[in-house]
């Protein structure tokens, strides 16, 4: 598949990875582009803090961009960003950065109609990453563009990965590889819960951004996976040089979702 | 006529805010819950508007083994059908040995 024929979400992940692979030989953490998305960004502030390097544009606009959205833990009402935010590595203190997810979907009415979805895909993204991931590090960041009428939030941990969580919980060890066949078991509900609890929550979550119209990209190890509404999941191998040390997980959302029922919706999916 | 039994009252939202999200915080609540002294305890869920699936699934299963007698007041609407949503899934749960064991095909993956 041509890298511009791979959904957009995916080809912002590879963007990462490009810069990635010139950093391990120049020590330079370069974005040529005259834009870049969160997808892109948040590993790209993972990776730049982890090895207490820069990043740089090339284009000014978007050096102003990275200085805004990198150097900033302030959580302000009314704007049309969250920036790279670490998660606390305890459930508690969770509340003011949820709370700024939420006021930012509700100040570009991307999810207006559908505030309970909204909440929903959020809790279930965060709570799998308490619950599972056992990472050090876990970071969020999203962006609205009004003009284009679109909306992603990235989240991002360092934890044992969706192969890892699922071998841990079920002993069912995953090839590099093959991790993509960790989040295929992942997406059909197979849990790393003990006693035979379904696990549903990256399932659903998924299932109710692809009804409103959405796409959701995970990327964990060597694997990748994108869905989009009406279209079965597409898997991804990722090269070794790509893979991903936890999971990240990105959402795309544009305005205009229509509004949809999310109890009875739920029940529908049991 | 009996005497009402003394309860004590908890404002959901002013102790965990209007959006329930974690699991995390139905533990705590009930942790707080244990420590009252009344046995009847009244869970005001006034100005809530949102519970998760996770918080719903750690308060049910909470309450269940919680000693105090526990009612709720002003449920709203979405927090009674995430409450009935969960209840239904905690129902379904299987062991192992009564999942289905319909092989699933695994879907080929293009490689990058």
């Amino acid at each position: 598949m041509a890298g511009d024929s791979l959904p957009g979400s995916l080809q912002s992940y590879l963007s990462f990875c490009s810069i990635r692979r010139s950093f391990r030989s120049t020590g330079q953490l370069t974005i040529s582009s005259d834009f870049v998305f969160p997808t892109t960004l948040l590993p790209l502030a993972v990776l730049a803090r982890k090895s207490n390097a820069e990043v740089h544009a090339l284009n000014d606009q978007v050096q102003g961009y990275i200085d805004w959205v990198m150097d900033s833990d302030e959580l302000a009402p009314g704007r049309s960003y969250v920036p790279v935010i670490r998660l606390p590595t305890e459930p508690a203190g969770h509340e003011k950065i949820v709370a700024r997810l939420t006021n930012l979907s509700m100040s570009t009415r991307l999810f207006g109609s559908n505030p309970d979805a909204y909440h929903y895909i959020l809790s279930e993204l965060i709570d799998n990453i308490y619950e599972h991931a056992h990472a050090r590090r876990a970071y969020v960041m999203a962006q609205c563009y009004p003009s284009r009428g679109l909306m992603e939030a990235t989240f991002m941990d360092d934890g044992v990965t969706i192969p890892g969580s699922l071998k841990a919980g079920t002993g069912k060890a995953y090839p590099a590889g093959r991790a993509f066949v960790a989040i295929f078991d992942a997406l059909r509900g197979k849990s790393a819960k003990p006693g035979g609890e379904r696990g549903y929550g990256l399932r659903t979550s998924v299932r109710v951004v692809n009804e409103l119209g959405g796409e959701a990209l995970i990327v964990s190890g060597r694997g990748a996976a994108v869905a989009r509404p009406d279209d079965p999941v597409s898997y991804f191998a990722l090269r070794a040089s790509d893979a991903l040390d936890g999971t990240l997980v990105a959402l795309r959302l544009s305005e205009g979702s229509k509004k949809i029922n999310l109890y009875s919706f739920l029940e529908g999916q049991r | 006529m009996a005497t009402p039994t003394r309860a004590a009252r908890i404002l959901i939202w002013r102790r965990l805010g209007r959006v329930l999200m974690l699991r995390n915080s139905a533990g705590s609540l009930f942790q707080e819950v244990k420590e009252l002294e009344p046995p009847r305890v009244v869970l005001d869920f006034s100005e809530v508007e949102f519970m998760s699936r996770s918080f719903a699934d750690e308060y049910l299963a909470a309450k269940a083994a919680s000693p105090k007698r526990i009612e709720e007041q002003h449920l709203p609407r979405a927090v009674r059908q995430m409450l009935a949503l969960v209840s239904a899934q905690q129902g379904l749960r299987t062991t192992p040995s009564e999942r289905s064991r319909k092989s699933v095909r695994v879907p080929t993956a293009i490689t990058l």
